[in-house]
C-alpha cells in the first residue's frame, strides 16, 4: 500500500503555484512528509449506527 | 427577473480570480497575488477522481502556515442515515474516496478577528452511495492580510490530473 511506505519520509512533492496576478503557473518541488495514521483525519462512529446495528440483528434472530 | 433584490441595491458581485486545469498529478496547488482585504472573500470550487488506491484528504493552509497544528477544523458527514462529526487539530478542507470523484464548494474570509475560515461543502460517491462532506477550518494564528492559500494533498500527487479549481472573489461593490 502505497500510503503505508510513504508514512513519515520526506519526500519530494510538487506545487502548482499560480500567481493571480499574471496568471502564470509555475510548478517547484518541496519537502513534503506525508502523515502517518494517526496523525490523518480520524474516523467518526456514531453509536446510533450501532445500536440500529444490534436492533436489525435481533429482528433477523442473530442474537 | 431577478428573484431576490438585495437591500444594498444589488450591488456587489462574483468575478472570477483564477481557473487552474491540473494537467499532471501534483501534491499542492497554491494561488498567491491573493488580496483578501480588497477582494473581500473568495470562493474556492473544485473536483478531481482519486485514483491512488489511498483516501486522499486536502487541507487548507493560509500565507504559507503549513503547519497542521495551528488550525482546528469541525467535519460532518452524511452518507444516507449515517452521521460522523468530529474536531480536529488540522486545516481539513475536503476529502475523495478511493476510486471517486469529489467535488467541493468553500467560501474563505478573514472572520472579525482576524482569523481565517473555509467553510467547505464536499459532494462525493456514486449516484446511489452519495455523501456529503462539511469541512469548516480556521487558523489559530490571525492574519491581517491572505495573500496566499494553498490546498495540499496528504498522499504525493494526491491532486491528480483532471483536477480543477476555480477561484472566484466576491466583492461588495
Amino acid at each position: 500500500m502505497v500510503y503505508a511506505l510513504q508514512a513519515g519520509e520526506i519526500m519530494k512533492a510538487k506545487r502548482l503555484i499560480v500567481d493571480v496576478r499574471t496568471g502564470r503557473k509555475k510548478v517547484e518541488t518541496f519537502e513534503f512528509t506525508p502523515p502517518k495514521a494517526v496523525e490523518r483525519e480520524e474516523i467518526g462512529v456514531d453509536l446510533k449506527d450501532l445500536k440500529r446495528l444490534l436492533e436489525y440483528a435481533k429482528t433477523k434472530g442473530w442474537i | 427577473m431577478p428573484m431576490f433584490i438585495p437591500a444594498g441595491g444589488g450591488k456587489g458581485k462574483m468575478q472570477l480570480v483564477q481557473h487552474v486545469d491540473v494537467t499532471s498529478n501534483t501534491t499542492s496547488v497554491c494561488f498567491t497575488g491573493l488580496d483578501i482585504n480588497a477582494d473581500g472573500y473568495y470562493v474556492l470550487m473544485g473536483g478531481g477522481r482519486n485514483e491512488t488506491g489511498n483516501v486522499v484528504i486536502y487541507k487548507i493552509y493560509a500565507n504559507n502556515d503549513t503547519t497542521d497544528t495551528n488550525y482546528y477544523s469541525q467535519k460532518f458527514q452524511a452518507s444516507g442515515t449515517s452521521l460522523y462529526y468530529n474536531r480536529q487539530n488540522l486545516p481539513l478542507f475536503s476529502r475523495v474516496g478511493i476510486g471517486e470523484h469529489a467535488s467541493f464548494f468553500s467560501l474563505i474570509y478573514l472572520d472579525p478577528e482576524q482569523h481565517m475560515r473555509s467553510l467547505t461543502h464536499t459532494s462525493s460517491g456514486t449516484p446511489s452511495d452519495m455523501y456529503l462532506i462539511y469541512y469548516y477550518a480556521t487558523s489559530v494564528s490571525t492574519f491581517t492580510n491572505i495573500t496566499r492559500i494553498d490546498i495540499t494533498a496528504d498522499q504525493t500527487d494526491g491532486i491528480r490530473a483532471g483536477s480543477w479549481f476555480t477561484l472566484y472573489k466576491l466583492v461588495k461593490s
